[in-house]
């Protein structure tokens, strides 16, 4: 008798196991066709001589060779470490700010959100656009209003200035899609942080900066690294949607954010090699894994987890 | 006493004039779209005025005379809907074993979601083409619909966050109740996670309305053309001068694009913020 309910135990776990593999099959199969196998295949096509038009043949290493010696290549690296790390710094910090404001309560609180969402939902393309002719030389909104203020004609070409380039983008970037998504989860991350914490801070006669060092940082350091890890992700992914139609295929001014994804697509379609530029997309796909790594590892010193 | 007081007083002051100075940024960009959009292209290409001098219409008859709006619109929300639907369905599915079962593998099955969450897209994107070019899906909304019912990684991961914050209880009570774990996640999860369902619909939407990169890879010829490469090519130039970008009439496109996210927000916003559970977030 026990050993037969122990049996029906064992058949009911079993059966368990067996809903839950069904759940997540969907997954396995994506992640088996739609991730693994992309990835082997990168490898594979990158030690070829692939055309665009399926031509191919087994050249070994001389992808990276080649790679390796081109200065195009190593500078599209350098802007992409500096882009994606300062535009995971600055939409971070840009989200705790926005969202740090909306969870004061106030009258119109409502609106503001509408207001500091709203960027976010603009096609990124439109949002090209609009910051090109905001920073454009001529009849630009930005020379416009420099010109009112200071009372002299200010003719700067924002984006296409070497000197004023990345301000221009990093500005561009507190408007994209993900900044916005940042911001909501903050915002519910600090709502999750009990009440009693500051009261009983606010009791010893704290000031708001050391509420916010004290308390709301601490609490709110599993999202950062949430956040930042996504942002860091976004950064890479997203700068390809940004950057094309901002500053072309060749990164204006002189290559100066030719970010890794817009050389991989410009290798790929424009020239037409598409071995060539796997072996550029394995390197990107190296980048992000030790992004991925350099995040968590740094997390496992400075954030801080309840119980 | 009174100077504590006045001091908070000043200090709301203070953040509601930087809540307004915050606002004006993030604001103004879609004030110069939508004011752009009625300028005429001599006035948008000499004066930076933000308000039009003389406004016309020209621009928007310009877009959908000069090219096949109506078919780019229907192209991008059948991309839109499909790949949210995908997405809302397999990725909740995914979810649910994820946070309310107990099997052997599931730490791995949860490590690797969070481990392919960081992997770039756009890293795979060129094998992914070839791929998608030997089955003859190039082309077509295929190669973006088809993957979303495989679950995305970061949804999974936003639903389960969300089940996890359901109490367990109401599962036990299920179940004694003669409900299978199919039943509960029907019957319990589906219906107590709307805001959930809601938020990451909304924000899907709204990415695959924007979406540019995968479309750009994917879409060759006018057919299957969506509004985000519409943007970049058949609205850019004037019909007479190839060599003049029409400002204006990509600002009237634009403008046209941004109203259904903003509709899209007014009717989720109160959704937004409960749908995202952070707590018990690590890593």
């Amino acid at each position: 008798m026990e050993k037969q309910s122990s049996k029906t135990a064992k058949k009911k776990k079993l059966m368990n196991h067996l809903t839950a593999y069904a759940f997540c099959a969907p997954w396995m199969i994506g992640f088996v066709c739609f991730t693994l196998f992309p990835i082997a295949f990168l490898f594979a096509v990158s030690l070829t001589n692939r055309k665009l038009n399926g031509v191919s043949r087994f050249i070994g290493l001389t992808n990276y060779v080649t790679m390796f010696q081109s200065a195009t290549f190593w500078n599209s690296i350098r802007v992409t470490l500096f882009f994606t790390i300062v535009m995971m710094i600055v939409t971070t910090v840009w989200a705790v700010v926005m969202a740090l404001l909306l969870n004061y309560r106030q009258r119109l609180n409502g609106l503001f959100q509408f207001c500091y969402f709203l960027p976010s939902v603009i096609p990124t393309v439109a949002l090209a656009y609009t910051f090109r002719t905001i920073f454009g030389k001529e009849a630009g909104l930005l020379n416009g209003i420099i010109s009112a203020l200071t009372g002299k004609n200010v003719m700067i070409n924002w984006l296409y200035d070497s000197r004023t380039v990345y301000l221009a983008l990093f500005f561009i970037t507190l408007f994209t899609y993900n900044t916005g998504q940042m911001m909501l989860i903050f915002r519910s991350g600090l709502n999750d942080v009990p009440r009693e914490l500051y009261e009983a801070c606010e009791i010893d006669g704290a000031s708001p900066l050391k509420k916010f060092v004290g308390i709301t940082l601490p609490m709110i350091s599993p999202i950062i690294l949430f956040n930042a890890v996504m942002g860091c992700i976004s950064a890479l992914n997203g700068s390809f949607a940004l950057l094309y139609p901002l500053t072309g295929e060749n990164g204006d001014p002189n290559g100066m954010s030719q970010v890794l994804s817009l050389l991989i697509y410009k290798e790929a379609f424009s020239n037409m090699k598409v071995g060539y530029a796997c072996a550029m997309s394995v390197i990107l796909f190296l980048i992000a894994c030790c992004f991925g790594i350099g995040i968590f590892a740094i997390s496992k010193k400075i954030v801080y987890y309840e119980n | 006493m009174k100077s504590a007081k006045t001091k908070k007083r000043a200090s709301r002051i203070l953040v509601f004039i930087m809540k307004i100075l915050v606002g004006i940024i993030m604001f103004s960009p879609i004030i110069w779209v939508i004011t752009g959009s009625f300028k005429t292209l001599t006035e948008f290409t000499s004066s930076s005025g933000i308000f039009p001098q003389k406004e016309t219409l020209e621009n928007y008859k310009y877009i959908f005379y000069h090219s096949n709006y109506v078919l780019y619109v229907r192209n991008t929300v059948l991309l839109m809907a499909g790949t949210t639907a995908g997405t809302l369905i397999s990725s909740s599915l995914v979810a649910y074993p994820l946070a309310r079962m107990e099997f052997p593998g599931k730490n791995l099955i949860f490590s690797l979601i969070v481990g392919t969450m960081m992997i770039p897209n756009i890293a795979l994107i060129v094998p992914q083409y070839i791929m998608f070019g030997k089955v003859g899906w190039l082309d077509s909304l295929l190669p973006m619909i088809v993957p979303a019912f495989f679950a995305y990684p970061y949804n999974v991961f936003l639903f389960r966050q969300f089940f996890r914050s359901i109490p367990k209880e109401l599962d036990e009570a299920a179940t004694m109740d003669g409900c299978s774990r199919i039943g509960i996640f029907f019957r319990v999860l589906i219906p107590l996670s709307k805001s959930t369902f809601t938020t990451i619909g909304v924000l899907s939407c709204v990415f695959w309305w924007n979406e540019l990169t995968q479309p750009v890879f994917y879409i060759n010829s006018d057919k299957w053309r969506t509004l985000t490469i519409a943007l970049m090519t058949t609205f850019m130039y004037t019909s007479g001068n190839a060599f003049v970008i029409n400002w204006p009439s990509i600002m009237a496109a634009s403008t046209l694009m941004i109203l259904p996210p903003m509709l899209l927000y007014l009717f989720g916003s109160r959704f937004l913020v409960e749908g995202i559970k952070t707590s018990g977030l690590k890593g």
